[in-house]
């Protein structure tokens, strides 16, 4: 069982393709580790593994199957700014419940306080915003996660507990994770296996 | 040492916003509660703290444009003299520039070649221009693009490119480096390194501290609004034993090159 | 004593502000209508403590006149904004949501509009829909939608690609949803202060209008009127037929546009706090 993507490909201007011919695979349980750097194409790649973004080449499979049309994503997408992935005007609370009722092990797990919750996001730091939108993308349905730069924004501290437990989740529940980074020595501590985009865009490379 | 220049002093700076809670209840917040650094001319002082330790304010503060309903304390002197309002607003853009962190900074409706020749002398702007772009790496024909065509690394060096002018005594660059790629990263570091070696203050706030440190003097690290502790970067080394402050050590050693989980007493559960 | 802190200030402000509007309507309605019966005794009167404002040529009470005229300009801007606020945000909506080709059509329309002079389209559409009231209302609602479907429009399309609207659509939210929970309750306040900006807008055209002679007609009481037959007698020194009508009418223009305004810095994240 694996998110499969064949020869994708992907432009904004026509005849620029921003990448080409890209093979990937991520199966259950797997960390991939993806490096590039800003204007490599990264998040647009990012985008369309988790079907925010239709490639225009190629096709994405999920376990063998189309993504759903409209029902919950098996794939969820972490962004780089927590604090443009909630909507401003909800309550922690809110912002949680869009996607399930987590329990209070895992909210503990992430270090969320129970008073965070009644506050709006401008009253949270990035950091414990970005708690918030793991905790959101971990739905029970939740199968693979595709995470794009999600710490780069955060202290090492912050950062190195954040990881510690969405990996041991992950490897829990089976979920397959993409860490797309530009820091090489993060994704070496982190993954299985990493590619990088250049790779990916010329296997010859 | 003793006829290098003090050029920006800050002490016991604190400050803190009122909020409307509900109707004309109103609340103080206080991200900075005491924060106090001194850099001096040719040095590279890297801030260091986690987002949303008020690294960023303490630039807007120097700078003047914090929101109008900041207020400050403690003192900010430049050069010697006390920053007020009005030279805050005289020197900035003339003797101290500002790399900001946000790229929506800049005009998005101006083409960027456009935007990086304000405020050069007119006469040799175009030269001075194409001199810059290619010294961070962008090309001839990215100038007539407007913000929203370029990558936000590319739109990261045409800020860069706008705050270079001649005259300048301190450089504040908030948070220029992140995800970009290595040899853009090492082209910004060096250059903010070659400012200071020409003479001028350099402030760096980031929180990567890793490239900072390739770079920086000294280190001021932040938590909470308050300076946790300043030290040389040579001091960043080992597992951090030469480091004063066990925030300095944690902060040190959990950063994925070093021991990264352990960084203190987190199971090991690989 | 305490000092006042900015957000009491501007409670002051709109607080005066909503007096000057509502005291204008509630006497419009409480002053008696024996006051606009011909009486040539009182003819020409210059203000007097019973009458305020002066008398007209026809011996009418001028106070009675400007605010029974006012209350019906209200209700002519209060129609024509409410239209026109409606109509910008279906079209800024629909511009946002509908596709490139709907977006464009609408964007080409607003254009057009905008670099129209005002006063002549509304003439034109007040006598395309056979004058009156109604002329009125349809002219000053179909000529002042174009700037606010402007904002609407980009607002909506931004909310649409924020990156918390995408991740609402991957947890397989309905439209509906995404409509009613995320979009309507960014946008409402937005469309509030339109409404309330067009107001003063609406009031002025429909005076404008009716000022030149396209409007309302004789027997309506209106201050576009008043204003107009004002003129003929200014020239043998009545002037408070001008001046009070017209100080009225600047009075309370500028309180909607105060309450407008002070809405739009308190809705406005960025500003709300000083």
């Amino acid at each position: 069982m694996a998110l499969t993507g064949n020869d994708l490909g992907f432009y904004y201007h026509k005849n620029e393709w921003l990448f080409r011919h890209v093979n990937i695979e991520i199966s259950y349980g797997e960390i991939l580790g993806i490096s590039g750097y800003s204007g490599s194409g990264k998040t647009s790649l990012a985008k369309i593994l988790s079907n925010y973004l239709q490639p225009i080449e190629g096709n994405l499979k999920v376990d063998g199957r189309r993504f759903p049309q409209k029902d919950f994503q098996p794939v969820q997408l972490i962004y780089q700014h927590a604090e443009k992935a909630v909507n401003p005007k909800w309550r922690m609370s809110d912002v949680l419940n869009e996607s399930y009722r987590p329990d209070e092990q895992i909210l503990a797990r992430f270090g969320i306080k129970k008073e965070w919750m009644t506050r709006f996001p401008i009253e949270l730091s990035g950091g414990e915003l970005q708690r918030f939108c793991i905790v959101r993308a971990l739905h029970p349905a939740t199968k693979y996660i595709i995470a794009d730069e999600m710490t780069t924004m955060l202290d090492a501290i912050t950062q190195a507990e954040i990881w510690s437990e969405l990996l041991s989740i992950c490897k829990e529940r089976q979920i397959g994770l993409a860490i797309i980074s530009h820091e090489a020595a993060l994704l070496a501590r982190l993954c299985d296996r990493v590619v990088s985009l250049k790779q990916l865009k010329d296997p010859a490379y | 040492m003793k006829d290098k220049q003090t050029v920006l002093k800050v002490d016991n700076l604190s400050i803190s916003f009122t909020q409307y809670v509900k109707g004309l209840k109103t609340r103080n917040i206080t991200p900075i509660k005491s924060l106090s650094i001194a850099i001096e001319a040719g040095e590279v002082l890297a801030l260091v703290g986690a987002s949303g330790s008020g690294k960023s304010l303490l630039a807007h503060a120097v700078l003047g444009i914090l929101p109008g309903n900041a207020t400050c304390g403690g003192t900010i002197t430049y050069c010697g003299q006390p920053l007020t309002e009005s030279s805050k607003a005289r020197l900035r853009g003339k003797e101290i520039s500002f790399i900001p962190q946000s790229v929506n900074y800049l005009d998005p409706l101006m083409r960027v070649a456009d935007q990086v020749k304000i405020g050069l002398p007119r006469d040799n702007a175009d030269s001075i221009q194409k001199d810059l772009f290619s010294r961070y790496g962008l090309k001839e024909k990215d100038g007539r693009l407007y913000p929203f065509e370029l990558s936000g690394g590319m739109l990261r060096r045409v800020l860069f490119a706008t705050s270079v002018r001649s005259g300048i005594k301190l450089v504040i660059a908030d948070e220029p480096t992140p995800g970009i790629h290595p040899e853009a990263l090492s082209a910004i570091l060096n250059q903010l390194r070659k400012f200071a070696d020409e003479g001028v203050a350099v402030m760096l706030i980031t929180h990567d501290i890793v490239s900072a440190l390739t770079i920086s003097d000294k280190v001021t690290v932040l938590k909470n609004g308050s300076t946790v502790e300043t030290t040389l970067a040579e001091n960043f080394t080992d597992n951090g034993k030469k480091l004063q402050h066990p925030y300095t050590r944690s902060l040190w050693n959990a950063l994925p090159q070093n021991s990264f989980f352990n960084y203190k007493g987190v199971s090991d559960w690989l | 004593m305490k000092k006042y802190n900015a957000r009491s200030k501007m409670l002051i402000s709109l607080a005066v502000s909503g007096s000057i509007i509502a005291l204008t309507i509630i006497f419009s309605f409480w002053l008696s209508p024996d006051n606009l019966i011909t009486d040539f005794a009182k003819k020409s009167l210059p203000p007097t403590f019973r009458h305020l404002f002066g008398t007209d040529w026809l011996g009418r009470d001028m106070l009675t006149r400007t605010l029974k005229g006012l209350r019906l300009s209200l209700f002519v801007g209060f129609l024509g904004a409410f239209v026109g606020a409606s109509l910008a945000t279906c079209l800024g909506i629909a511009a946002a949501t509908l596709g490139k080709k709907v977006d464009s059509v609408i964007s080409w329309l607003v254009d057009m509009f905008i670099g129209m002079p005002h006063l002549i389209f509304i003439i034109l559409i007040s006598f395309a829909v056979g004058g009156g009231i109604k002329g009125v209302v349809f002219g000053v609602a179909f000529t002042h939608w174009p700037s606010l479907t402007r904002i609407i429009r980009g607002e909506v399309y931004a909310l649409k690609n924020s990156q918390y609207i995408q991740i609402s659509k991957s947890f397989g939210k309905s439209k509906w949803y995404i409509a009613t929970k995320h979009i309507l309750p960014h946008i409402i306040p937005q469309i509030m202060v339109g409404f309330l900006l067009l107001f003063p807008h609406a009031i002025v055209h429909e005076a404008s209008i009716t000022f030149l002679g396209f409007g309302l007609s004789v027997q309506t009481p209106s201050i576009g009127l008043i204003l107009s037959e004002a003129v003929k007698h200014i020239s043998i020194g009545d002037w408070w037929l001008a001046v009070f009508p017209g100080l009225v009418l600047v009075l309370v223009v500028k309180s909607f546009d105060n309450i407008g305004e002070q809405v739009k810095i308190l809705i406005n994240p960025a500003s709300a706090n000083e």
